[in-house]
């Protein structure tokens, strides 16, 4: 184990975040589950700056922290507080996600820990957002284009959604 | 340098309990923001092995910031169903909104 | 320490920094204040009338158009990002790219006009 600034930055931002998620899953408060869903969130962006990819930690903040908690607090204020607040949990199915949840992650930990990654032998330098954007631009046009028609998709979907509720 | 293990056992265990409150959760909001979580997860180890294992070429990027947009889409979506849902049926609990059953 | 990451660690302590001031604001207004409550003091402020209903009250459909609106122009807005680092260097190529993806997205804002659902009634 080795430690310096980059490690310990990385460990406490990961011991923010699985915190903030254990919390989500537990809390009975649904307001302050999403306000730690955005600290999460956030957080994450931050360990996006420590693998040096700039790009993906300022797309998380405007897109994920920025807009994606905007629409759950607009969704929010769109039902009755009542079933907002409601308690969240169904006690009869808690105990087989626990179970499920735990092999599954025991299972990954087995599996993941004694791996040994043939990873790059080079320093991670920056990647920049002219880089990142030079390959986006002419190697990867396609995959461009074709989230742009994703969103007309989920625009047009949501219009057609809210207007089955106007009539 | 922080070891690649340390992304992917990290994101290994917020998948973990992502999963556990999608399967525990009643509340639709709720189950949505657990669905981000293990979203997110998968998204730090698209970016962990693309950065240590392909560091000139950005294919693990482009997924994530493909998975980004359909994350947005998918909130934006899926939060319209919910409301929409709730207008009907009063109601935000997944066990009750069983409507494809009959 | 890489000249990046010290960049990056004036972030994390201006985070930090911010969030010990609001703790730390709130934490001794909340230790030193007296604690007199009363149902006057602890309705939410409504320029000074008696609130009717609650604070959280349901909102108009209506709203949720305007924020998904927002969602999708503001996963636009990332993208023009990179487009505006590398436009001087791939030209004309990547200012049609960025047309199209442009061009596409408006036609859902044009679809969501002609269905009336910008206008306010």
């Amino acid at each position: 184990m080795t430690v310096n600034g980059p490690t310990i930055a990385f460990l406490i931002l990961a011991s923010l975040i699985l915190s903030a998620a254990v919390y989500i899953v537990t809390t009975r408060n649904i307001m302050h589950a999403v306000f730690v869903h955005l600290l999460a969130l956030s957080s994450v962006s931050g360990i996006y700056i420590l693998l040096y990819a700039q790009f993906i930690a300022a797309m998380q903040v405007l897109i994920y922290a920025g807009a994606v908690t905007t629409m759950v607090l607009f969704a929010l204020m769109l039902v009755k507080p009542k079933a907002g607040m409601e308690i969240a949990l169904d006690n009869q199915q808690k105990g087989m996600a626990f179970a499920t949840a735990g092999v599954f992650l025991s299972v990954l930990l087995v599996v993941l820990v004694p791996k040994v990654w043939a990873t790059s032998q080079e320093k991670l330098t920056p990647l920049t957002v002219a880089k990142f954007g030079k390959i986006l631009f002419t190697k990867y046009v396609l995959p461009f284009e074709m989230i742009s028609v994703l969103l007309l998709v989920a625009l047009i979907g949501v219009l057609v959604l809210a207007s089955k509720e106007e009539e | 340098m922080i070891p690649l293990n340390y992304f992917v056992i990290f994101s290994a265990i917020l998948f973990s309990i992502g999963m556990y409150g999608v399967l525990a959760r009643r509340n639709a909001i709720l189950l949505l923001l657990s669905v981000e979580l293990m979203l997110n997860a998968v998204n730090v180890n698209f970016v962990a092995f693309s950065r240590y294992i392909t560091p000139h070429t950005i294919v693990g990027l482009m997924y994530t910031i493909f998975a980004m947009a359909s994350g947005a889409a998918e909130i934006g979506v899926g939060l319209a169903i919910i409301v929409t849902i709730y207008r009907g049926k009063q109601t935000l609990n997944v066990d009750e909104i069983d409507m494809l059953k009959w | 320490m890489s000249e990046y990451l010290s960049a990056y660690l004036n972030v994390a302590m201006f985070a930090v920094v911010a969030f010990c001031f609001v703790a730390i604001l709130l934490g001794v207004s909340a230790v030193v204040r007296p604690k007199k409550e009363n149902p006057v003091k602890l309705e939410p402020y409504e320029c000074g009338m008696v609130p009717f209903g609650g604070a959280w009250s349901q909102f108009n459909v209506r709203f949720y158009v305007f924020a998904l609106l927002f969602l999708i122009f503001d996963v636009e807005i990332a993208f023009l990002y990179p487009w505006a680092t590398v436009f001087r260097e791939l030209g004309i190529t990547s200012l049609i790219e960025m047309l199209v993806f442009i061009f596409i997205l408006l036609l859902g804002l044009v679809y969501a006009w002609k269905k009336g659902v910008l206008k306010w009634v």
